[in-house]
């Protein structure tokens, strides 16, 4: 995600900014990772909270993951 | 020499497939005076040409984010005000996110608007990755436009410095393609606050009648 940990361009703030509100406003289950040892334990978590759970899920992929870009 | 060249970028072969202009010297020959218009430009390379060009005066809107939006920024920009120029100068990778623009510029086809796309080919800013011009896709023939009405591309090869003279008098939207090297554009550092350049830029608009 872009307007997040770390963003050095402003014009990445708004929309980074909004997701997690706007989804969570929308009804869909955001779960952050920060940690690369989170991702597949996170991922496994979403798809039975969807496919078994019957719930929108969004898996918010942040930059203290991926790192903040450089643009 | 070649180690000059951005990392990754094969540059025989972008000049054997015609990206061949120097940016730096193509894109100020083109514009010509660049205070006869508003400009509204795409996130990295053209931002940068552009506001080397003009010192990031205020008559400019350079954007750092919203990929796609400039042609439809700029037309906009052209339909609510007749009285000025507004020239769009965005990138190969720019364009092709939002390629129906040219579309829509075509039907409501405003006198006041020229398109300049430097084509580098690639996807500079995010590691010179190639884009679809580098495989094949020609912008000035895919063009979307309706066969009736569009005016002929123009073919901006070999520079012409009196194109952007014409593109101040143009009575349809011109539409520029600069065929130019995968290299980097100026180093210009440019403001990058989008508020301040917004209140910047509807300064410029509002003060010089």
């Amino acid at each position: 995600m872009r307007g997040d940990f770390g963003e050095g361009n402003p014009w990445q703030y708004p929309m980074g900014q909004a997701v997690e509100p706007v989804l969570r406003a929308m009804g869909v289950i955001c779960l952050r990772i920060e940690q690369p040892q989170e991702v597949v334990p996170t991922v496994g978590a979403a798809l039975t909270m969807a496919f078994q759970g019957g719930n929108a899920v969004a898996v918010l992929l942040t930059q203290k993951l991926l790192g903040a870009k450089a643009f | 020499m070649a180690n000059d060249y951005p990392q990754g970028v094969d540059m025989a072969a972008a000049i054997a497939a015609g990206f061949v202009l120097d940016r730096r010297e193509a894109v100020p020959q083109l514009i010509g005076r660049h205070e006869d218009f508003l400009f509204v430009t795409g996130l990295a390379g053209t931002a940068r040409d552009i506001a080397a060009l003009t010192h990031d005066g205020s008559h400019i809107y350079t954007m750092a984010g919203a990929m796609g939006g400039a042609c439809m920024i700029g037309l906009g920009l052209a339909l609510a005000r007749p009285d000025k120029r507004v020239l769009v100068a965005t990138g190969d990778g720019e364009l092709l996110m939002n390629i129906g623009a040219l579309a829509t510029i075509a039907v409501l086809n405003p006198a006041n608007l020229a398109i300049l796309c430097v084509d580098n080919g690639h996807y500079g800013e995010t590691g010179y990755q190639k884009s679809h011009t580098s495989l094949g896709v020609d912008l000035e023939r895919s063009r979307p436009a309706p066969a009736s009405s569009a005016p002929a591309p123009w073919r901006a090869r070999p520079i012409s410095p009196r194109a952007g003279a014409c593109c101040a008098k143009a009575t349809a939207p011109p539409f520029v393609v600069l065929r130019v090297k995968p290299d980097d554009p100026p180093s210009y550092k440019r403001n990058m606050e989008p508020a301040s350049c917004r209140v910047r830029f509807r300064g410029a608009l509002l003060g010089a009648g």
